[in-house]
């Protein structure tokens, strides 16, 4: 297994009833890279999300982070082992503000024990690597506003400020433009594009101008299978591809 | 900190706390004296309960039990010390400072198992595993032939001494529970401001979010109801005393659910609004049918539930917030 492998899925399973969901999948990520997931609704995107992050079991097949098998490892624990997904509907905590949230994820990734009966607001420790991650994803002024009282591509930055909060080496992104309009698009696209090298990203998404802008590699499901890896030039100009997902739209363009 | 007309209205609560005795007794009542410090003790209670419903989400409908716990180790350890007989080979004792610390061991370690247990489900199912295991507590206490069964346990050596403290005296009495709550006011509010309270309520708004975060929620819930259960074994030790006396009722199902009402009542989720709860909920119950009475009202004094029922559930509709969320108006922000 090569050096800058970070995660490889190797012959993933995953069953609902008759449906298989998953099926025999394969996935490598290269460490630094960001890899877009792609396929048509139903390929099974979100499964496996939810099986990398450990919210769902697979029934077969193996998953390897850094070498190590983790297959049936939980999710706190995945998390602890670096990796770190955001979510498709937003998923963030309503109450608190914005500082709150990010602080919260930080002292997640911080906290062993002592440090958990220390008062938190106003814990330099945890509100400053928090305001700085609220300035990487551009919602530097809003660290006071309630997370409820965002708008929706903002939520999005700020459920990206979380992610990255753990200080991941692994970034799962489900979908992160979901529901956004062009400007707020471009934001996030901005912002990812400004992670690449610095964390490796595996990101699902629809905005196919965004994909491709972004990866550096995509790999296409389809009905939970692995049809083709490859650069996006490669994918673009892949028969089997073009004939599964991209059909009479990508000849278009 | 609370601003405003909430402000003003606790000020006016600590103040007539404070001076309560005194006044009580100028005004030729100072048999109200006991009543209050009833009411203070189950505002420790409520506080401790919210931990649980107001700052993690976790309906309990089973704080009862911890309460009877603490209140029954006072009780039996008052029993040994009178008939100078052992438990687990220990001697009873009326000494506070020995039995409130032991009521509070006792029932943080019942939480602690129980807590175990129940937190491996949630929602409906939590509800309904803590209502089972107070029920379960409560059988135990009815079964306890040697403390009175049903019948509960007479202090017969009355209330506990403090160290240099007499507790028989009502006004010592009064003044420990105010400071008792007093303290633990402060301890909760150190507590939900610390990263350990600022993940608990990030449990309650999105536990699924702090999980993919890493966080261990399980051990962060069972930490804070051993915490809360600790709490309302002080309170139930507190009672103990009050009245010298212990039954089974003390974990009744129907104290659970009072507890409950109390803290949502006053306000689940802020500091001051359990306290409100307790305040509001047992004077109306004390109340509620003698201003009938004054008032010519023969059918609702003797159904004065009707009113109360109703009274609680418009105070709720009206403020998700309860009584504090009336008092302090807009949320933040």
């Amino acid at each position: 297994m090569s050096a800058d492998l970070l995660l490889a899925v190797d012959g993933l399973e995953k069953r609902f009833g008759a449906l298989k969901a998953t099926d025999g999948l394969d996935l490598e990520v290269r460490t630094g890279e960001i890899h877009a997931l792609i396929g048509p609704n139903g390929a099974g995107k979100s499964t496996l999300m939810k099986q990398l992050s450990g919210e769902m079991k697979p029934d077969a097949g193996r998953i390897l982070f850094r070498g190590a098998d983790i297959t049936y490892a939980t999710a706190p624990r995945r998390a602890r082992l670096g990796i770190a997904r955001s979510y498709q509907i937003t998923s963030i905590f309503p109450d608190y503000t914005v500082l709150e949230n990010v602080a919260t994820a930080v002292q997640m990734r911080m906290t062993g024990g002592a440090g958990i009966l220390r008062r938190a607001k106003g814990d330099a420790d945890i509100e400053e690597p928090a305001l700085k991650l609220i300035e990487r994803v551009g919602l530097s002024g809003a660290h006071d506003r309630l997370a409820s009282a965002l708008a929706h591509g903002q939520q999005r930055q700020l459920e990206c400020a979380m992610a990255l909060a753990l200080e991941p080496s692994l970034l799962l992104l489900d979908e992160p433009m979901a529901g956004m309009g062009p400007q707020e698009s471009a934001i996030m696209v901005e912002l990812l594009r400004g992670l690449r090298g610095q964390v490796t990203t595996l990101l699902v998404e629809h905005d196919m101008d965004a994909v491709f802008s972004l990866a550096d590699r995509i790999t296409v499901l389809v009905y939970g299978k692995a049809i083709a890896t490859g650069s996006p030039d490669e994918i673009r100009n892949n028969p089997a591809v073009r004939e599964a997902y991209l059909g009479e739209e990508a000849d278009a363009s | 900190m609370p601003d405003g007309f909430l402000r003003i209205v606790t000020l006016a609560l600590v103040v007539l706390a404070l001076f309560f005795p005194l006044l009580a007794e100028a005004g030729g009542s100072a048999y109200l004296v006991p009543s209050a410090s009833r009411i203070l003790i189950y505002a420790l209670a409520a506080v401790s309960l919210n931990l649980l419903v107001g700052y993690t989400g976790l309906v309990s409908l089973g704080h009862a039990a911890y309460l009877g716990v603490g209140a029954y180790v006072v009780g039996i350890l008052s029993f040994h010390a009178v008939e100078g007989s052992t438990i687990f080979g220990l001697p009873g004792t009326v000494e506070g400072l020995v039995s409130i610390p032991l009521a509070i061991l006792f029932s943080a370690l019942v939480a602690l198992v129980l807590g175990a247990l129940c937190l491996r489900t949630s929602g409906i199912y939590f509800i309904m595993i803590t209502l089972a295991f107070a029920q379960m507590m409560f059988f135990i206490t009815v079964s306890l032939e040697r403390y009175g069964g049903d019948d509960g346990l007479f202090m017969y050596a009355g209330p506990n001494r403090l160290g240099p403290l007499d507790l028989s005296s009502e006004w010592t009495f009064f003044y420990v529970c105010l400071a008792v709550l007093f303290a633990f006011l402060l301890f909760c509010r150190y507590l939900v401001g610390t990263r350990f309270g600022r993940a608990l309520g990030a449990i309650r708004q999105n536990e699924a979010r702090m999980i993919t975060l890493g966080c261990n929620v399980y051990r962060y819930k069972l930490a804070i109801f051993v915490i809360a259960g600790a709490g309302a074994g002080l309170a139930g030790a507190l009672l103990a005393n009050q009245a010298s006396y212990v039954s089974p009722d003390v974990l009744h199902w129907t104290r659970s659910g009072e507890l409950l009402f109390m803290v949502i009542l006053g306000g689940s989720g802020t500091l001051l609004g359990p306290v409100f709860g307790a305040v509001a909920f047992l004077l109306l119950e004390e109340y509620l049918p003698v201003l009938f009475d004054a008032a010519g009202l023969e059918l609702l004094k003797e159904h004065w539930r009707i009113v109360f029922g109703p009274l609680l559930i418009i105070v709720m509709l009206f403020n998700r917030r309860g009584l504090y969320g009336l008092l302090a108006g807009r949320p933040r922000q």
